[in-house]
């Protein structure tokens, strides 16, 4: 990324053997996944809208992102201020190792709960 | 991650929304506001660029609630942000002070309250003449809203004007077709109407009625800028006379009559007897050119075949072009009514050809206007005398107060907190006094459209919306304002005397007194004001109730009938069945006399058509002379109990066979026959072909038109005989019923029934007691009475308290100095001569300068007055001998006290 500074970092606290996701943090971290090096909040918000149709809140995609910075679930990188944001910079988020193993782990959680039961409900397909 | 000395390149999006985010930025906690900024813009822009700048912004306002609902907006957040990164001390001072003056506007608040549940009646008091002061303010507003200053709903309602014309005579009127022709062609109009109004009756399931509706040209309803809620406006050709008839409904009959059904279009209703097909629907809340009218039916009008230019019968609208204002508008008119002068001399050679230009609401106002003012500025003084009043009562709680506040400031309080603890104290009861208020206008409001005249409600029913609540809440803050800071400063200027005295009892109240006298004599001008405003309109209703009208309404009883022209075919059949009418109710029971009009007296101008004089032959239309015509069957007269002066009235020898006669009235004959016999002269219609008529009988004047004008010139002529001696007789009449009861309306039943026998398929509407009619000219000038006279009373108890207040505060002050004179001898009755003398002295100097702005007012209002002089002895005899009894019973008590001072009492005490 040419146009990042140097500025980067984690909170870098992990205080959990089994690390989970709750459903937003879910969500939040499969699109931190999906968008790579453009994840940041208001691109994922886009993400998330796009995807499931659900028009979420900055002030609640920012509040998440802060916990799974603090649980140590997400890192970040500044990037270089931009013209569209009135000379703002972006903070691009990308998962941590911990942070892959707890979604690992969630989505583990739900296909077992999910495994054997007749839902009916058929997986949406991707846009 | 701080900004640092970083300059941000600045875009479009932040400049636009720069100010609200940049301000949002500093309350938002720093390890993400720039990147949570920064997404909200990046954001904003590209919902923008998607959907629309409202979508945007409606965007924006919800993330704002997200982000306080998620707790990222908090007020510390910017105190510990600069806190935390050393941001300049004088933001972190500012918002702490913010955050401690609220508190201490808390506080304040809290304290005033309990000061006020401690001393009840005051409290009751003030809230009680606040609750008077802002109440009628907020009543009064509300009707001047809705005539006055509320916008019209038509699209943009300032490029909408009026044009009225004159060509001869002292008043204003429409304009005739081939004029509204040639106004058409200018280019300073976008497009140009013209409406009049019609009652035409509707025969309905809900009973048969007349609907006030207005016939319009095809260009005037879509030069309002309204569009129909469903359906279409009338087009040339169904204005073309002989088209099938078309109506559009308003809102509320669509409503009522179809219940708001959305398929009605093209189905039809029958008006005036003829199958009328609904073409559309207009949207409710709109309203033209007044809030009766309930449908509108195309102006029969053809291009082709214009009518002469001297039938001046269209009121005419026209939308300015844009970027046009009136003065050109009105230039553009004086150069084509100098170009039509020229060319049409037989028309105009004699009296010129005039026009007035006005934006649509002045001219709809016109009328209106003046008496509005005169409550508003009467309503007005009452608030300014409700805070004169309030202002005193606080002067004297702050007087009491003087020594707990020289108290406090000895110890170190501030000048500006002791003031904005008084100002706390005042704003608390305006507040309270104005939520009464708003009680009062929300009963005012349901009264109101029972109670006010016709005349008002035209404009639609007042309500109690935003607007008004803005205004109370105005006049609340600016009654706090006057009411409240003057003895806020005055206390603690007295305070500051108490400092210095031992004696700090009676000194510290003394700098007000001046104050507290100036107020009362200012309570006192202000009451002679309204009381002299009041007297005025009092005086001028008894006059227009004295004027006697020409004709005598008690136990008339009126119905419109209006027969459809598949049932009377000819002129012939509609002479001859108004003749029938009369015979059958002749005799009929309970019923004195009877007869048709075509008009009814007091309901507005008629018809004037140009005549022509026996012998004084007219070269043109510009010289002939005009009057206003009535067409009346033979027991018209009876039914009205006209008074005939001379000759004789009609009776069945005129008929369309025998020689064309006419009745004129007093005015015609002065007018054209001043000092000669009029009867046996002739005159006749201004045609060259239409036959002369000889006058046989000359009646009293009638007042027409409302009762304060003067009868016009005004003919009579036979029904019978009209359709060939003068134009047409008219097919739809007013039947005049002379009855002994008090009530005519009783008979109304039996009297429609009586005439379906003669012939079922006549339309026999909206029976009325013609007294009713009559009142209903006065009902204006009533209802303007009745208001001045509630102001004046409140105005008058107020004044009398203020007084009663100030002396009793005197009384006091000056215990100890009465006592004094009292122990060495003074006479009782001289202290009590003394105390009335300055209770006197007070309310004279009030009547003075109250008389002068009284009268200086009538005279500014004068034509709003009937028949009476701007200092009418009458009314300030009245004022003076009122004002000056409430001069002497105001001080009785606070005197008599003064008389009975006890002398030792009134040392001690001191």
């Amino acid at each position: 990324m040419k146009d990042r500074a140097k500025l980067s970092g984690s909170s870098g606290f992990s205080g959990t053997a089994n690390p989970r996701l709750s459903d937003f943090e879910l969500i939040l971290v499969l699109a931190v996944m999906r968008l790579e090096s453009e994840a940041y909040g208001a691109e994922m918000a886009r993400e998330i809208q796009r995807r499931t149709g659900r028009d979420v809140a900055l002030g609640a995609i920012y509040k998440t992102l802060d916990r799974l910075e603090i649980k140590g679930y997400l890192d970040f990188e500044i990037g270089a201020p931009r013209e569209e944001r009135g000379g703002r910079r972006r903070k691009h988020y990308r998962p941590t190792a911990l942070g892959r193993r707890a979604l690992e782990r969630t989505l583990q959680d739900l296909d077992a709960m999910r495994q054997g039961l007749r839902l009916d409900v058929a997986p949406v397909a991707s846009p | 991650m701080s900004d640092g000395g970083r300059r941000r390149p600045e875009s479009p999006e932040s400049e636009q929304r720069g100010g609200l985010l940049a301000y949002l930025e500093r309350w938002l906690p720093d390890p993400q506001r720039e990147f949570l900024v920064g997404d909200l813009i990046e954001s904003f822009h590209q919902q923008r660029n998607d959907r629309g700048p409202w979508r945007a912004r409606w965007w924006l306002g919800k993330e704002i609630i997200g982000l306080i609902r998620h707790g990222w907006l908090r007020p510390s957040n910017g105190r510990l942000r600069s806190q935390e990164h050393g941001m300049s001390q004088a933001k972190t001072s500012l918002s702490e002070a913010a955050a401690e003056w609220t508190q201490t506007l808390f506080r304040d608040l809290r304290v005033a309250v309990r000061r006020w549940c401690k001393a009840p009646t005051s409290a009751a008091v003030v809230m009680a003449t606040l609750t008077l002061g802002i109440g009628f303010n907020t009543l009064v507003f509300m009707l001047a809203d809705l005539v006055l200053f509320r916008p019209a709903s038509f699209h943009q309602p300032h490029r909408l004007v009026s044009i009225e014309t004159n060509t001869g005579g002292s008043s204003w009127y429409g304009a005739s077709e081939p004029e509204l022709v040639d106004l058409e062609q200018l280019d300073v109009f976008e497009a140009v109407g013209a409406w009049t109004g019609a009652r035409l009756p509707l025969k309905s399931e809900r009973g048969d009625r007349r609907l006030e509706m207005t016939r319009v040209t095809e260009d005037m309803l879509p030069l309002m800028g309204t569009t129909p809620l469903f359906g279409r406006f009338p087009d040339a050709k169904e204005g073309l006379p002989g088209a099938d008839p078309v109506i559009v409904l308003s809102h509320g009959l669509w409503q009522r009559e179809m219940g708001g059904r959305r398929d009605v279009l093209g189905e039809t209703m029958d008006v005036a007897g003829r199958a009328t097909q609904i073409i559309g629907v207009m949207p409710a809340g709109f309203h033209f050119p007044d809030s009766q009218t309930q449908a509108w039916v195309p102006l029969p009008f053809n291009r082709n075949d214009l009518w002469t230019r001297n039938n001046h019968y269209l009121n005419v609208i026209a939308r300015l072009a844009a970027d046009v204002d009136v003065e050109q508008a009105r230039s553009a008119l004086a150069v084509l009514t100098g170009q039509s002068a020229g060319a049409y001399p037989e028309y105009y050679a004699e009296h010129g050809y005039r026009t007035q230009t006005h934006t649509l609401r002045r001219a709809q106002t016109a009328n209106e206007r003046m008496p509005m003012m005169i409550l508003l500025t009467s309503v007005g003084l009452l608030l300014l005398l409700t805070c004169a009043n309030v202002a005193n009562i606080q002067l004297g709680r702050g007087a009491s107060r003087g020594r707990e506040i020289a108290v406090r400031r000895a110890l170190g309080a501030s000048t500006d907190r002791l003031i904005a603890e008084q100002m706390a104290d005042a704003l608390v009861i305006a507040v309270a006094g104005g939520l009464c208020a708003l009680g009062l206008a929300s009963l005012g409001a349901r009264l109101m459209p029972v109670y006010l005249p016709e005349r008002l409600l035209r404009f639609g029913v007042p309500t109690l919306d935003l607007r008004v609540l803005g205004f109370t809440l105005g006049v609340t803050l600016l009654a706090t304002l006057t009411f409240g800071l003057w003895p806020a400063i005055r206390s603690l200027v007295s305070a500051g005397h108490a400092a210095g005295s031992a004696n700090a009892g009676v000194r510290y109240a003394s700098p007000s007194r001046g104050l507290r006298s100036a107020l009362v004599i200012g309570q006192m001008a202000l009451a002679c004001v309204l009381l002299v405003g009041c007297g005025m309109t009092v005086r001028s209703l008894f006059n227009l109730i004295q004027v006697d009208p020409g004709f005598s309404p008690e136990g008339v009883l009126v119905i419109d009938a209006a027969p459809p022209a598949t049932v009377l075919d000819s002129p012939e059949r509609v002479v001859d069945y108004y003749r029938e009418v009369e015979s059958e109710l002749a005799g009929m029971a309970g019923v004195s006399a009877a007869g048709s009009l075509a008009r009814l007296p007091m309901t507005g101008l008629g018809n004037i058509w140009s005549i022509e004089i026996e012998d004084r032959p007219a070269a043109s239309f510009a010289d002939a002379s005009a009057a206003q015509v009535q067409q009346a069957t033979p027991g018209a007269f009876a039914a009205l109990d006209m008074t005939l002066l001379r000759g004789r009235l009609f009776d069945a020898r005129d008929t369309a066979a025998s020689e064309p006669v006419v009745v004129i009235n007093a005015s015609f004959a002065d007018a054209f026959w001043q000092g000669e016999d009029a009867l046996g002269k002739r005159f006749r219609v201004y045609s060259e072909d239409a036959p002369f008529m000889r006058v046989v009988g000359v009646v009293a004047n009638l007042r027409d038109d409302s009762l304060d004008r003067e009868g016009r010139s005004q003919w009579y002529v036979p029904h019978a005989q009209a359709f060939q001696s003068a134009h047409f007789s008219p097919r739809e009449m007013r039947i005049l019923v002379r009855t002994n009861l008090d009530t005519p309306t009783d008979l109304a039943s039996a009297v429609i029934e009586r005439l379906q026998g003669l012939n079922p398929g006549v339309l026999l509407v909206d029976p009325v007691n013609l007294p009713d009619t009559v009142a209903s000219s006065l009902s204006l000038p009533r209802q303007m009475a009745l208001w001045l006279a509630v102001f004046a009373v409140v105005a008058l108890l107020l004044a009398g308290l203020g007084l009663y207040g100030v002396l009793s505060f005197l009384v006091t002050v000056r215990k100890s100095e009465i006592g004094i004179r009292m122990a060495l001898g003074a006479d009782p009755g001289k202290i009590l001569a003394r105390v009335l003398t300055e209770g006197l002295a007070l309310c004279a100097a009030g009547l003075l300068l109250g008389l002068g702005l009284g009268v200086a007012l009538s005279q500014l209002a004068s034509d709003f007055f009937f028949e009476i002089e701007p200092a009418d002895p009458q009314v300030l005899g009245a004022t003076l001998v009122i004002l000056l009894t409430m001069g002497v019973l105001a001080p009785l008590a606070p005197a008599r006290r003064a008389g009975r001072t006890d002398p030792c009492v009134a040392l001690r005490d001191d």
